[in-house]
């Protein structure tokens, strides 16, 4: 059983040292993560009130969402805290930037492992983005969390983003309607294509953007705003009601 | 350019109908919200919505009905970081499952209880936050463009308001920046009223700075336009002297 440990944030000496770290990867440095920063009085202090966490390997960001909001119960005002989610990100550094066979790694733009709170790149701290997202939505976040760790799709990516989408729970669910492939537990084929593709996520983003204008769709059921998409995403609509149809016509 | 539609010929709450304050309690806010919705032909069943958002934090509120107001006694804005958030104001008729909005205000910048002056449609709202090794940032993807100051620098907040730094070397680029996403998003409309941000920056500019009626097509002609704005700015919170106080504190 992995040993539990107790949380603590980065201070500001151990952000500027991580971020050092972060920058010798890019330049194709095959040093091992500084986990010393996690202990070292200069470069962490704890976190209150006191939690503990254990070293788990996650299938999926929802499995690491779902695992840090059973850590994090009760704890208010984390969505800013960077010293936290700095010291998380380094302690599943495995996971957020895994090594490569040869040892290195590619760990994209700091803010995917330092927390660089609002927008436009709050959502994409790779721990802090799904762990907001799954505390607003819980495991229906799926279509947009079902990637591995370190893999931001682009259901997160244009969804998160936008506060009108993101909060709405109806709207998560109709996303998840339309492109979550209901066996298979992953995005339909072709559901992340270009704008230019009808019924696909972006024209998704759009439509929806256009029709908050003038429907409260806060109020309204994800089938409910399915009936309002146009017929581009006819396509994409659950077949459930194509089995529907052809039970009420058989009886 | 993003254009939305007014299908539904959904009406525009006017701001003098809407009044909202937060209050601070201890390490809680809570609001209240003051709404005159008499006479605007509004059907008296509709439900009215009081909705708090910042970023993904969002609270809703219900409000009764139109002919039958009735404030929730539970008014706490848990779960919402800023210290102000924005706040919106629907009237909806729902009808099988579709709810239509048929009137609304957006964007409310509230006032703090304990500071009747404090500016109910600040142009510029100033947002405190940790933001690592940047000093400031300009946050223009939310419903209404936001100065972001880094809240680990003591003192940021008075620099901000008069420092030579920031008038002379900050604002002129903030001030370009807001322009610039007006123009692009099409935003200026004569005829808007005061809830769209992008009409106010530019009103700013055409009637506190002289500047002409900003170009509608070419983009060219909004650069230019937008540099001459910049300049007009720069005259207007003298940059140039601020910027020479700032050297001769330096001893240059």
């Amino acid at each position: 059983m992995p040993e539990r440990v107790g949380v603590r944030r980065l201070t500001q000496a151990g952000i500027e040292k991580f971020r050092e770290y972060l920058g010798e990867l890019r330049t194709g440095s095959t040093a091992k993560p500084p986990r010393w920063l996690l202990t070292d009085s200069e470069t962490s202090e704890r976190f209150s009130p006191e939690r503990f966490i254990e070293d788990r390997s996650f299938d999926t960001r929802l499995d690491a969402a779902r695992y840090l909001c059973q850590v994090f119960e009760g704890c208010s005002d984390l969505e800013e805290d960077v010293g936290l989610w700095s010291w998380l990100s380094l302690f599943y550094f495995d996971q957020v930037c895994p090594a490569r066979p040869d040892g290195s790694r590619s760990p994209g733009r700091d803010y995917r492992h330092i927390l660089e709170p609002g927008y436009p790149y709050g959502h994409r701290h790779l721990l802090g983005g799904p762990f907001l997202v799954y505390r607003l939505h819980g495991d229906e976040a799926l279509l947009l969390l079902c990637t591995r760790v370190h893999v931001e799709n682009h259901f997160h990516h244009q969804l998160a983003s936008r506060q009108v989408l993101i909060s709405n729970r109806e709207i998560v669910r109709a996303a998840s309607l339309l492109y979550l492939h209901p066996r298979r537990r992953r995005p339909k084929r072709g559901a992340q294509a270009g704008n230019e593709v009808p019924g696909t996520l972006l024209r998704f983003v759009d439509v929806l953007q256009q029709l908050d204008l003038n429907y409260d769709l806060y109020s309204m059921s994800a089938e409910k705003i399915l009936d309002l998409l146009p017929a581009e995403f006819d396509a994409w609509k659950p077949r459930r009601r194509f089995w529907q149809r052809l039970r009420s016509r058989s009886t | 350019m993003i254009r939305r539609f007014n299908y539904t010929g959904r009406q525009k709450i006017p701001r003098s109908r809407v009044r909202i304050r937060v209050e601070e309690l201890g390490r809680r806010r809570r609001f209240d919200a003051e709404l005159a919705l008499d006479g605007l032909g509004l059907p008296r069943k509709a439900s009215v919505y009081v909705e708090a958002y910042y970023r993904a934090a969002y609270r809703r509120f219900d409000f009764g009905t139109v002919d039958d107001p009735r404030p929730p006694s539970v008014r706490w804005l848990d779960g919402i970081p800023a210290r102000k958030p924005l706040f919106r104001v629907k009237v909806v008729l729902a009808e099988d499952g579709i709810a239509r909005i048929l009137a609304a205000a957006d964007r409310i910048v509230p006032e703090d209880s304990d500071r009747d002056e404090d500016a109910r449609q600040s142009l510029l709202p100033v947002e405190y936050e940790d933001l690592g090794g940047r000093v400031w940032a300009l946050d223009l993807d939310s419903d209404w463009p936001r100065l972001r100051l880094n809240k680990r620098f003591e003192g940021i907040r008075e620099a901000a308001r008069s420092s030579p730094e920031f008038l002379s070397l900050v604002y002129p680029e903030v001030f370009r920046a807001i322009l610039e996403r007006a123009l692009k998003e099409g935003r200026f409309d004569p005829d808007c009223d005061d809830d769209d941000w992008g009409t106010l920056w530019l009103r700013f500019a055409c009637q506190e700075l002289g500047c002409p009626h900003p170009p509608e097509d070419s983009e060219e002609e909004s650069a230019e336009w937008i540099e001459g704005a910049v300049n007009q700015f720069c005259v207007h919170v003298r940059t140039a002297s601020h910027f020479e106080r700032l050297l001769a504190e330096r001893g240059d």
